[in-house]
C-alpha cells in the first residue's frame, strides 16, 4: 500500500463518522458551535498526534507488534483486537440505524450488514494492497458525491443560521469536540501499518489530519448553513442535506448519493478486520492469515447477528467513554511506549558502539 | 526374415546410418500414414532416404533445388559438408541428429534426407503448404490503421511483426508445446525494453503447461493469466501486427501460436481496453473523447440495466414525474416483474447474438431481422415487454460492443447487477460494485496492477490513460517502467 492509498483509506474511514453523525444521540449544537466543535477537535488531535508524528518520522522498519516481551505482545494484541471489534460494532450500529431509518425503514437489515462484512473480508483476504487500491478508486467517487451535494445546495445557505459560537457555553462544544476526537481512531492506522507502507510515513500524519478536518469542517459548516435549527431535529443532518440536492429536473438524488456512503463503511470495517487479523496471527503464529481473517470476520458476523434494537444501539453510541478509552490506549499510550522503546534501543546501540570504539 | 526392433515413440533415437532401420522406425511411428512420404534415392554412389509430408513442402523446390542437383551433380564423398557447399546451395538447411527431430521437421514442412552410413540427417527448409493470404483483421477494425492482420501461419505473422519493427533488438524465440500436437509457439520481445524476469516467467509458465495439443491461444491464456480468480484477464489478445508491435515497444511479451490468427501478449491491464490503434492516429482531443466514451460505454453496459431495475422497483422518487408516469404506465401493462423482464430480454439478446455469430453470414442477417421484428415490435405491441426496457437493453447491447475484448465479463456482470439491483436496489449495486472493484484490483499481471495507472496512481502514465497526450510529449517506455515501479 502506498502512502497516497493510506491517506485516502483513512480519509474515507473518518468521513463515514461525519456523514452519519447523529446530533440527537448527544446534544444538538447551533451553527457556530458545530463549527467550533470541529475546531476544538482538530486542536486536540493536533496535540495528540505529536507522538504519532514522531513515531512515523522515525527510521524504524520493525513491525508495530514486534516486542521483546511475549506477554506484553499478547496483551497489546488482545487490546487492539478488542478495540477494533468495538469500533466495528459502533460503526455497524451507526450504519444499521441509518439503514433501518433511511434506506429501508423498519426492516431488519442484518443480512445487508453481513454482505458488507463479507465484502470487507474478501478485500482483506486479497491483501492490504487490494484494500489500498480499492480505497483509491472510490476516493474520487466519494469526494465527488459529497462535493456535488455541497455545490447543489449552495443557493440554500442562510448566513443567519450561523449563530454565534459559545452562545450556550463552552461545555457542549468541548464535549462534542472530544467525541469527534474519540472517533478519529484512524490515527492508529499509519502507526500500525508503518512497516507496510511504500514510500514511508514521514510527514504524513499532519497533512492528513488537517486536510480531513478541513473537509469535515466544510461539510459540517455547510450543513449548519443550509439546515440551521432544522438540522437539530434531524436524525442524520447530512442525509437531510443530501435530500435537498438536485440535478436539473432530477430532484431526489439522496438514494443515489447515500448509496455511495456504503464504500466508507466497507473500508472502515475492512481495515478493522485487517488489523485484528494481524494481531490474531501474532498471538497465534500457527494460524494462517486467511484463517485469521475468517475468524475475525466470523466474530464481526456474530456481532451483527447479535445486534440489538435501535434504541439500545443508540445508547451505545451515546457513550463517549468506551471509544475514548480505546482511543487513548491506541493513539496515545501505545505510540508513546513504542517511541520510548525505540529511543532506548537507539541509546543501547550507541552505547555499544561507543564501548566498542573505546576498546579498540 | 530380419526382424527389426523398433524403439517406442518419444524416446530420443539417434540416427545410426542404417536406412532400413530408419525407414522402419518412421513407418512404425507414423503408422504408414498416407501423407508421410519415404523415398529411397541414389545420388552417385551414395544411397539415400528422403522423408517429407505430402502437401507441406514445395514440391517444385524439392525437385529443382534438392533432388535434381543431388542426382545431376552427386557429392564425391559421403559428406554433408560437400552436399551443402557444392550441391544444394539454394535452400536453407540444418543438420539433425535424431529421428524424432526428423519426423517433427517433416511434419512442419521440412524435407529431410538421410545418407547411408551418416549418423545425422539434413533438414531443408522448403515449406510450401497452402495458407490464407494476409487479410484485414475481422475483430479489430481500424479506420486509419494498417489493413494487415495476422494469419494462421506463424512465420507470416513473425514477418508482419518484423516488417514494422526492423530492429536487431526484436527477438523471436520458438518453443514447442503439446505432447501430441507438437505445436510451435513464438515468443516475441524487444530486447532492452522487456524485463528479463517477465520473459523468463512467461517461458516458465508455458513450460509448465501440459497439453495434448494447442489449437488456440485460449489454451495458453489460463497458464499466463493471474492466479486469482477474476472476471478480467491479465492477458491481452490482438489480431493486428501493429498493435503487437506497439505492445512490444512497451516492454511486453508477445506470444504467437502457429495455426491461429490471434496473438496474445502479457501483461495486459484494464486501461488497454480503452485504447485502440486509431487513438494514436487521431488528434489527442478526439482520442481522449473516444476513450471517455468507451469508459462510459463500459459503465453503461455493466450497470445501466441493473440501475434501471433498481430505480423502477426501489427508488422511483429519482425519476421526474413525467418520466416516472410514462415508465410505470408501460411497465404495469407487462406480465413480468421488471427484474425478470430485464433478465429475459438480455438472455434473448444473447441467444440472438450467439446465433448470428455462429450461423453462416447469409442466414445470420435473417436472425437479426427476425430478432428485430419479433422482439422490437411484436413483443412490445403484444404487451409482453415494455418499450423503456427495450430501449435500455438496446443501449446496453450497443455499448457492450464498444469494448469487444471484454464482452464476456460484461455480459455476465450485467445479469449479476440486474439481480442485485432487483433485490437490494442502489445500495446492493454499490455493494456489487465494491466487490467488482476488489476483484479488479486483486489481479496484478506480472507485477503490474490491473487497475493501473488509476490505482495505484501513476501520474506520468496518465498521459496515455484516458487523456492521450500529443506525440511530441509522449514517450511510452516511461509509462511501463513507472507502473512496474
Amino acid at each position: 500500500m502506498t502512502r497516497v492509498q493510506l491517506f485516502m483509506m483513512m480519509f474515507l474511514s473518518r468521513v463515514f463518522i461525519t456523514l452519519l453523525y447523529m446530533p440527537t444521540s448527544t446534544k444538538s449544537l447551533n451553527g457556530g458551535d458545530s463549527i467550533l466543535q470541529i475546531l476544538i477537535g482538530t486542536i486536540i488531535l493536533v496535540i495528540v498526534a505529536y507522538p504519532i508524528d514522531k513515531y512515523l518520522n522515525g527510521d524504524t522498519k520493525e513491525s508495530f507488534l514486534k516486542e521483546k516481551s511475549r506477554i506484553f505482545q499478547i496483551v497489546e494484541c488482545v487490546v487492539i483486537i478488542a478495540a477494533m471489534l468495538f469500533f466495528t460494532l459502533i460503526s455497524l450500529t451507526r450504519f444499521n440505524i441509518f439503514a433501518t431509518t433511511v434506506i429501508f425503514p423498519a426492516s431488519d437489515l442484518r443480512f445487508f450488514l453481513l454482505i458488507i462484512a463479507l465484502c470487507s473480508l474478501y478485500c482483506v483476504v486479497m491483501g492490504l494492497d487490494v484494500l489500498g487500491r480499492t480505497a483509491e478508486i472510490f476516493f474520487g467517487f466519494i469526494v465527488f458525491s459529497i462535493s456535488f451535494v455541497l455545490i447543489s445546495t449552495v443557493g440554500r445557505i442562510e448566513f443567519i443560521n450561523f449563530t454565534p459560537a459559545l452562545y450556550d457555553g463552552i461545555k457542549e462544544p468541548l464535549k462534542q469536540g472530544l467525541f469527534s476526537v474519540s472517533q478519529t481512531i484512524e490515527l492508529f492506522f499509519p502507526v500500525f501499518l508503518k512497516d507496510k507502507i511504500k514510500g514511508g510515513t514521514k510527514n504524513f500524519i499532519y497533512p492528513w489530519l488537517l486536510t480531513t478536518m478541513a473537509f469535515l469542517l466544510i461539510m459540517v459548516g455547510w450543513q449548519s448553513g443550509v439546515l440551521g435549527d432544522y438540522g437539530k431535529t434531524q436524525l442524520f443532518p447530512l442525509f437531510s442535506l443530501t435530500s435537498l440536492s438536485t440535478l436539473g429536473f432530477v430532484e431526489r438524488l439522496d438514494a443515489f448519493i447515500t448509496s455511495s456512503w456504503l464504500v466508507c463503511i466497507f473500508i472502515r470495517v475492512a481495515i478493522f478486520i485487517y488489523i485484528s487479523k494481524d494481531c490474531l496471527v501474532t498471538v497465534f503464529p500457527k494460524v494462517k492469515n486467511k484463517d485469521a481473517s475468517l475468524i475475525i470476520a466470523a466474530s464481526v458476523g456474530l456481532i451483527i447477528l447479535l445486534m440489538k434494537e435501535n434504541y439500545s444501539s443508540r445508547l451505545l453510541l451515546e457513550k463517549i467513554y468506551y471509544p475514548f478509552a480505546f482511543f487513548v490506549i491506541l493513539v496515545i499510550i501505545l505510540p508513546i511506549i513504542k517511541l520510548m522503546r525505540n529511543k532506548h534501543e537507539e541509546n543501547n546501540i550507541n552505547n555499544t558502539s561507543l564501548c566498542a570504539s573505546n576498546t579498540i | 526374415m530380419n526382424y527389426i526392433s523398433v524403439p517406442k515413440r518419444r524416446e530420443d533415437v539417434n540416427i545410426d546410418g542404417n536406412l532400413e532401420l530408419t525407414k522402419a522406425i518412421v513407418e512404425n511411428w507414423t503408422g504408414k500414414s498416407a501423407d508421410i512420404i519415404l523415398r529411397d534415392f541414389v545420388a552417385g554412389k551414395i544411397k539415400g532416404l528422403s522423408l517429407s509430408c505430402d502437401g507441406m513442402c514445395d514440391s517444385l523446390q524439392v525437385t529443382q533445388a534438392i533432388l535434381g542437383p543431388l542426382k545431376r551433380n552427386p557429392p564425391a564423398v559421403n559428406n554433408y559438408d560437400e552436399v551443402l557447399k557444392r550441391v544444394v546451395t539454394e535452400v536453407d538447411a540444418k543438420e539433425i541428429k535424431t529421428i524424432n527431430e526428423a519426423i517433427d521437421d517433416a511434419m512442419a514442412g521440412f524435407f529431410v534426407i538421410f545418407f547411408e552410413g551418416q549418423k545425422t540427417a539434413l533438414s531443408f527448409s522448403v515449406q510450401g503448404f497452402e495458407q490464407r493470404s494476409i487479410d484485414e483483421p475481422v475483430s479489430e477494425v481500424q479506420e486509419r490503421g494498417s489493413r494487415e492482420g495476422f494469419t494462421e501461419n506463424f512465420k507470416t505473422n513473425m514477418t508482419l511483426i518484423r516488417k514494422r519493427l526492423r530492429s536487431p533488438d526484436l527477438r523471436f524465440e520458438i518453443l514447442t508445446t503439446g505432447v501430441t500436437g507438437n505445436n510451435r509457439i513464438c515468443l516475441c520481445s524487444l530486447n532492452g525494453r522487456v524485463d528479463e524476469k517477465l520473459l523468463d516467467e512467461v517461458k516458465k509458465r508455458i513450460g509448465n503447461a501440459e497439453f495434448d495439443t494447442v489449437l488456440s491461444t485460449g489454451y495458453l491464456q489460463p497458464f499466463l493469466d493471474t492466479d486469482y480468480p477474476s472476471f478480467f484477464s491479465g492477458v491481452g489478445i490482438t489480431e493486428r501486427p501493429d498493435t503487437m508491435v506497439a505492445k512490444l515497444c512497451e516492454g511486453k511479451v508477445g506470444i504467437v501460436l502457429d495455426g491461429t490468427p490471434y496473438a496474445i501478449y502479457v501483461p495486459h491491464i484494464f486501461a488497454e481496453n480503452l485504447h485502440s490503434f486509431d487513438d494514436y492516429a487521431e488528434r489527442p482531443f478526439f482520442a481522449t473523447f473516444i476513450r471517455l466514451l468507451k469508459l462510459l460505454s463500459f459503465l453503461i453496459s455493466v450497470l445501466l440495466p441493473g440501475m434501471y431495475v433498481a430505480l423502477t422497483i426501489f427508488h422511483q422518487e429519482l425519476f421526474p414525474g413525467d418520466i416516472l408516469f410514462s415508465i410505470l404506465s408501460q411497465e404495469l401493462q407487462t406480465p413480468f416483474p421488471v427484474m425478470i423482464e430485464a433478465i429475459l430480454i438480455h438472455l434473448i439478446f444473447e441467444v440472438m447474438r450467439e446465433a448470428g455469430l455462429r450461423m453462416p453470414k447469409t442466414v445470420g442477417h435473417a436472425v437479426s431481422i427476425v430478432g428485430a421484428l419479433v422482439i422490437g415490435d411484436a413483443a412490445v405491441t403484444a404487451g409482453l415487454i415494455a418499450a423503456p426496457m427495450l430501449i435500455i437493453v438496446a443501449l446496453t447491447a450497443i455499448s457492450s460492443f464498444v469494448m469487444p475484448q471484454i464482452y464476456g465479463p460484461v455480459a455476465v456482470l450485467r445479469l449479476v447487477f440486474i439481480v442485485i439491483g432487483g433485490t437490494l436496489g442502489f445500495y446492493g449495486i454499490i455493494l456489487g460494485l465494491i466487490a467488482l472493484v476488489i476483484n479488479m484490483t486483486s489481479i496484478s499481471p506480472y507485477g503490474i496492477p490491473y487497475t493501473a495507472p488509476f490505482s495505484p496512481i501513476t501520474l506520468k502514465a496518465f498521459r496515455d490513460f484516458i487523456w492521450r497526450q500529443g506525440w511530441k510529449k509522449m514517450s511510452k517506455k516511461i509509462e511501463v517502467d513507472e507502473m512496474r515501479r
